[in-house]
């Protein structure tokens, strides 16, 4: 009888937690926390709407999260209707796994222009139009005209452009001044960037980490080629295998002047912090670690392939996305939180405070701007360079192949003719698979 | 008229509060394993997509032809995948397996305070979370400052490489991690074994002047059979998931990077992966093939090794 009774009781246990564990609509699931994420909140929650704002996990701390709570904060306060905003930091595989996973979604967040398409077609994305049509004349006229167009999709907006990020590379002063390279010299061209990692590799010092094998690297130098006819026609690439060849050259040039750590290795982090790597290639989100190791150092632009010509490093944009809830107030709040912290006054106190440029005009060309080294060489760096990819248009990386090519000039020893012919066929060939 | 109804067993009423125990089980077991897992050969046959939400279309065997022969930047990686886990399996396996059990007969000769030592340290891999473990390693194999592979460089092997970007040296290195890391679970679970095998043999064997190798060889090996056979086949199903060791070493912002240049520690699962997050037309579809491929070698591997066994038995 008490086996029976027991089975029983654990049966419906069971039940019970299955069913309390499933259930629930759309609107009121919020993304969940785990423990590699980090939160902050802003409000309490006394009965208005409360918002989830899925953000990069550098938004939730530091400076950028300073920024952030105190505009959270400001938006609740002038929004009576508005309880709660909760940021939830998450690093980009988790903002788009958990995004295209299509449940538990938030009501906003941020996330690059990369997956833009990819979001527009699985999502149902917030039209941001009607907001835009509405809002003063000096908030639509700031923006810089390319990106404020990309967003815009059949006559929707999708997304509002935030900030924009390139590669830029970190050099060790202390480095230099060992190896007798003056760093007022500059480094212009990858021609004169071989010329400084000798000098250094001559001191007994390493000059850089590895360039190939890597998108963000190699894709680096790829990007200060002018030539570069970048579209699809046909489903193929238009760009010519002769105009990838100065890349690989230059990869090929660069192997017996780099030691074998890739640039985003703690191995050679640390050895930039402790002056054993000269050169180091990262993105401007890296600086305040540097900064607070105590390392000597300066940002320069990527160097450019041909001698008067754009400097390299490829493209990033990062937007803010809003979510169709079907709740007309909840979107209209959501609107106005993407509006509030993409106008001038937030963009310019974002860029001055933090250092990172943004995508508006108004902004970058203010002079306040400008006195940031990090906003002023960011955008100075922006001017060459290109676009990752054809955001919001394609879901294709194009220059992504570069990794696997130049690892196989690598280690299979194929000229650079031979290693564009490769990367031309690689790229047709994920055009071909974005059906 | 006794014996046949004893012959028939309990009726269902005796049997019941057993079955009511069981159905906890087996509601998980239906709602979370075989549901989905029907669903997912179900959408195989589909061009499901992220972009297709609910609108599915039949398309037959499309994906699987697609995946296995059409030459494709996907199919190309798919097949990269499964000669990369044709070549881990049996050498993790192989490898891990053969530590952990000359760990287990050799600790096994220690006193009982070394013995219980040296079960810890072991184990002590094993409870750090992969990604530590991983990241470790990381920092060991790097040519230039690691202290192994440069140590490894001086004798030749992998002088001036990056062992996560070439081909050969990225599998070694996940071997080496998923030894490094599986072995003391193995380990204490042959120990445990060994430890249940009667003393008695053993006594027996001395009294006939068997030696400690002999020992090992007719009385350990052969009654220590059941446990190994359950490590084995816990060892292949582990191994042909492969996931989170390359995936940590060759995670990017790039998903079509995973995997590492040209595809040198790609496995199935994480192309299964890239492909449900990929956007591209089809791509969950094709990553639901993916799955239902591996799942296929999963079960022909182990029911061979059920086969092989009941045939040596």
């Amino acid at each position: 009888m008490l086996k029976r009774i027991m089975s029983v009781i654990l049966v419906m246990c069971t039940a019970f937690s299955l069913m309390a564990g499933c259930g629930g609509n759309s609107a009121s699931q919020t993304g969940g926390t785990n423990a590699a994420e980090t939160s902050s909140s802003q409000g309490g929650s006394d009965g208005g709407i409360e918002l989830v704002f899925w953000v990069y996990s550098d938004w939730t701390g530091g400076r950028q999260g300073e920024l952030f709570q105190r505009w959270a904060q400001e938006y609740i306060d002038a929004n009576d209707n508005l309880g709660k905003i909760t940021m939830i930091g998450k690093n980009d595989n988790e903002l788009l796994t958990g995004l295209m996973a299509g449940v538990g979604l938030p009501d906003c967040f941020s996330a690059s222009f990369r997956d833009g398409k990819k979001y527009y077609q699985a999502i149902d994305l917030l039209d941001l139009m009607p907001m835009y049509e509405a809002a003063e004349p000096e908030y639509r006229d700031g923006w810089m005209k390319e990106a404020i167009e990309v967003v815009q999709i059949d006559g929707g907006m999708w997304a509002l452009p935030f900030m924009s990020y390139i590669p830029i590379i970190f050099r060790n002063l202390d480095v230099l001044e060992a190896a007798g390279i003056d760093p007022a010299e500059g480094t212009p061209t990858f021609d004169v960037f071989c010329e400084q990692l000798e000098k250094i590799q001559a001191v007994g010092i390493d000059g850089t980490h590895t360039w190939a094998g890597d998108w963000y690297t190699a894709g680096a130098i790829l990007a200060g080629e002018e030539s570069l006819t970048v579209g699809v026609e046909d489903g193929k690439t238009t760009v010519k295998a002769e105009q990838l060849e100065a890349t690989f050259e230059m990869l090929e040039r660069l192997k017996p002047l780099t030691n074998s750590m890739k640039r985003s290795d703690e191995v050679a982090i640390e050895a930039f912090k402790n002056n054993k790597l000269g050169f180091i290639i990262e993105g401007p989100w890296n600086i305040e670690g540097y900064e607070d190791s105590g390392v000597s150092f300066d940002i320069i632009p990527v160097p450019s392939l041909h001698e008067g010509q754009r400097n390299g490093g490829m493209r990033g944009w990062d937007a803010v996305y809003g979510r169709d809830t079907g709740d007309e107030e909840r979107n209209e709040l959501i609107a106005g939180w993407l509006k509030y912290i993409t106008d001038f006054e937030r963009q310019k106190e974002f860029t001055t405070y933090v250092g990172r440029p943004v995508l508006r005009d108004d902004v970058m060309n203010d002079s306040a701007v400008q006195e940031n080294d990090l906003a002023r060489i960011s955008a100075e760096a922006q001017h060459g360079g290109m676009n990752q990819m054809d955001f919001f248009r394609s879901t294709v990386f194009w220059p992504s192949p570069i990794a696997d090519v130049s690892m196989l000039m690598y280690t299979q020893n194929l000229s650079s003719q031979e290693a564009a012919e490769t990367m031309i066929e690689e790229i047709n060939a994920l055009y071909a698979e974005e059906g | 008229m006794k014996s046949k109804q004893a012959a028939k067993g309990p009726g269902f009423k005796k049997s019941l509060p057993s079955y009511l125990g069981l159905a906890p089980f087996f509601a998980l077991f239906i709602m979370f394993i075989l549901v989905p897992m029907a669903q997912g050969i179900a959408a195989s046959f589909t061009d499901w997509s992220t972009r297709s939400r609910n609108a599915l279309n039949f398309v037959g065997l499309d994906n699987y032809i697609y995946l296995l022969t059409s030459g494709s930047s996907s199919s190309r990686r798919f097949l990269a995948s499964l000669k990369n886990l044709l070549i881990y399996v049996p050498v993790t396996v192989a490898i891990g397996l053969t530590i952990s059990l000359i760990l287990a007969l050799v600790v096994q000769q220690f006193q009982k305070r070394a013995y219980r030592f040296f079960r810890g340290a072991f184990f002590v891999p094993t409870v750090l979370p992969l990604f530590l473990c991983t990241g470790i390693w990381q920092w060991f194999m790097n040519s230039d400052v690691g202290i192994i592979a440069s140590n490894l460089a001086k004798i030749g092997i992998g002088r001036n490489i990056i062992w996560t970007q070439m081909p050969g040296y990225a599998i070694a290195l996940c071997v080496i991690i998923d030894v490094w890391h599986a072995v003391g679970f193995n380990f204490v679970i042959l120990s445990a074994g060994i430890q249940d095998i009667p003393k008695d043999y053993y006594d027996a064997a001395e009294i006939d002047g068997a030696s400690t190798f002999q020992q090992m060889r007719s009385i350990t090996l052969p009654l220590l059979e059941p446990i190994l056979f359950f490590v084995i086949t816990y060892a292949f199903i582990s191994a042909l998931q492969v996931y989170d060791i390359p995936w940590i070493l060759t995670n990017d912002t790039n998903l079509n990077s995973v995997g590492g240049p040209g595809q040198v520690m790609l496995f199935p699962v994480m192309e299964m992966v890239r492909n449900i997050y990929s956007g591209d037309a089809s791509g969950l579809g094709r990553a639901t093939a993916e799955g239902v491929m591996l799942m296929f070698l999963i079960m022909i591997v182990t029911v061979i090794q059920f086969r092989l066994r009941k045939k040596n038995t």
